[in-house]
């Protein structure tokens, strides 16, 4: 075996190494965000406690056998409360996320398919958006709208679209001159059905790919805004605002912050990966390898 | 039933273009194909030919002139015109099926599902390709393949006319032999007529009836393929086949 050989033998070893740790690292990750779905879904038969039955005889307890992540001012188990409050987190992340994505990506649609006087409009509308600076913009947004978890979405929402918009208009563009498109229209395809039976699917990939990244992102903006009081209201459970609520116990009794805190890390953490992994497999140059694999 | 398959009639197209004068592509255009016959539309780069193919399919409107086909105004006229496309690959949704590509337009026509798919699977082996080749997808066949399943897809409207855009310039010889047998044979079955724009003269020369000579958006040349080619008029016609046949 020559040295040339022996380096190309090694590089092709990493990259189907590379590929079996993304495979085993999607099972895993897609197992762990499921079992976070799962929790959040059957939070109220999870929770050892009531998560909202307050008991000042037993407040700010640390953690023990009794309360496992102790217990806050109230005396309410904080475990109870981080268990239900996955409910708020997950569902609206998710609730957003879909929100931004659908938003988006009709509007990039459109721009990208029609182009001319609209697409510039839309275009600048998207740019207004993108100009402020996102997190500021959104706590505007919320403080006009009012807290609440739904109002928090909605100024969320407001700012985080134009991301969608642009990179769907970009591969609409994309597409538009593909002649697989022109023989779709000599077979008689309506516009709606260039559209959603050939545009959509061919562009779905990295979309879905942005998706599950903003996952990660859009939780923690969540939790931020909750955290700041234009979020969940007491006494709902929910992570950020938990976080909030016991900040002024941070050195007295630590894991108040500490438990919630650890929450949103963890959720996140796992979302961010996920989202990362799946980019990873989607890689446009792994298509392009399992692409020739098949034709050869 | 009318003589003439498709009637062209002094058609122009302008392509406007910003910040850059107009685009005359297509200028004063007039020709007509005959039921079940082949015409070669030869030119070089940019004369206008594909232009031409994409006006004749209705994926262009004219700027002015009229199309007519089998007779009567294209834009009334119920059944199309199909198109073979050059990049056979390309010309198939990557994320569906060849067979999905080719039963579109019997589905949208409103053929029942099944029915389609079993006229497809005809069609594919019509076309030489094994049964099997429906459930495939483009990046998975050879470009050969691909432009077979391309060719059975355009036949399955059952169209009067098949205009060719340079169908076999992306495929290695043996290849466009195949391919060019396929379609002499598809002719003789169905009295299908074709359009077939090509800058191979030697190509055009054994599949050709007639021969139409394109040359900076006009036909300049129109005969008998074996006449233009043995005794070429136009300045443009002596050049063309000089450089094809030294």
């Amino acid at each position: 075996m020559t040295q040339t050989d022996a380096i190309a033998d090694v590089t092709v070893r990493v990259q189907v190494v590379r590929r079996e740790h993304t495979g085993l690292m999607l099972v895993a990750l897609v197992t762990l965000a499921a079992l976070i779905i799962l929790v959040a879904l059957c939070a109220p038969v999870l929770c050892p406690y009531d998560p909202y039955a307050q008991d000042l005889s037993s407040a700010l307890q640390p953690p023990s056998a009794q309360h496992l992540a102790g217990t806050d001012r109230y005396g309410r188990d904080l475990l109870s409360r981080i268990i239900i409050g996955a409910q708020p987190s997950v569902f609206f992340t998710l609730l957003l996320v879909a929100l931004i994505a659908i938003t988006g990506v009709t509007v990039g649609v459109l721009c990208g398919w029609k182009g001319g006087r609209l697409d510039v409009v839309l275009m600048r509308v998207s740019d207004l958006f993108l100009a402020f600076p996102g997190l500021v913009f959104a706590l505007a947004i919320a403080g006009v709208l009012g807290g609440g978890m739904t109002n928090a979405v909605l100024a969320l929402a407001a700012i985080s679209w134009p991301k969608y918009a642009r990179i769907a208009r970009g591969l609409t563009l994309g597409q538009k001159n593909e002649p697989y498109l022109d023989a779709a229209r000599l077979a008689g395809c309506t516009t709606a059905q260039l559209l959603f039976r050939h545009i959509l699917p061919n562009i779905a990939g990295p979309i879905l790919v942005t998706a599950m990244l903003d996952i990660g992102t859009m939780m923690m903006e969540l939790a931020g805004l909750s955290f700041l009081g234009l979020g969940a209201q007491p006494p709902m459970a929910e992570w950020g605002s938990m976080m909030s609520d016991s900040r002024s116990f941070l050195q007295t009794a630590p894991w108040t912050v500490i438990a919630p805190g650890i929450a949103i890390f963890v959720v996140v953490m796992v979302f961010n990966l996920l989202g990362d992994t799946i980019r990873d497999y989607m890689d446009p140059k792994r298509r392009a390898g399992r692409r020739n694999a098949r034709s050869e | 039933m009318p003589e003439n398959v498709l009637d062209v009639r002094d058609v122009t197209k302008v392509f406007e273009r910003k910040g850059q004068p107009s685009l005359r592509a297509v200028d004063g255009v007039s020709f007509s194909v005959g039921r079940g016959e082949c015409v070669g539309l030869v030119g070089g780069s940019g004369c206008g030919k594909t232009t031409i193919a994409r006006l004749v399919t209705r994926l262009i409107e004219p700027t002015s002139g009229s199309i007519a086909l089998n007779g009567r105004d294209i834009h009334e006229s119920a059944d199309g015109v199909q198109m073979v496309f050059q990049n056979p690959a390309a010309s198939f949704d990557p994320r569906r099926t060849l067979g999905q590509g080719a039963a579109e337009a019997l589905i949208n026509a409103g053929m029942p599902k099944p029915e389609a798919r079993k006229q497809v699977v005809a069609l594919f082996e019509r076309c030489g390709l094994p049964a099997d080749f429906v459930g495939r997808y483009a990046y998975e066949v050879s470009g050969g393949q691909c432009q077979r399943a391309a060719i059975a897809r355009a036949l399955a409207p059952d169209p009067s006319l098949i205009v060719l855009d340079e169908a076999t310039s992306a495929l290695d010889v043996t290849v466009q032999a195949q391919i060019v047998s396929l379609l002499r044979d598809v002719r003789a079955q169905r009295a299908c007529a074709y359009l077939f724009i090509c800058h191979d003269l030697a190509l055009v020369q054994g599949f050709c009836d007639r021969l139409l000579v394109m040359w900076r958006g006009r036909i300049v040349e129109e005969g008998p393929t074996a006449e233009v080619i043995a005794s070429p008029k136009h300045p443009y016609t002596r050049e063309l086949l000089e450089a094809a046949f030294v």
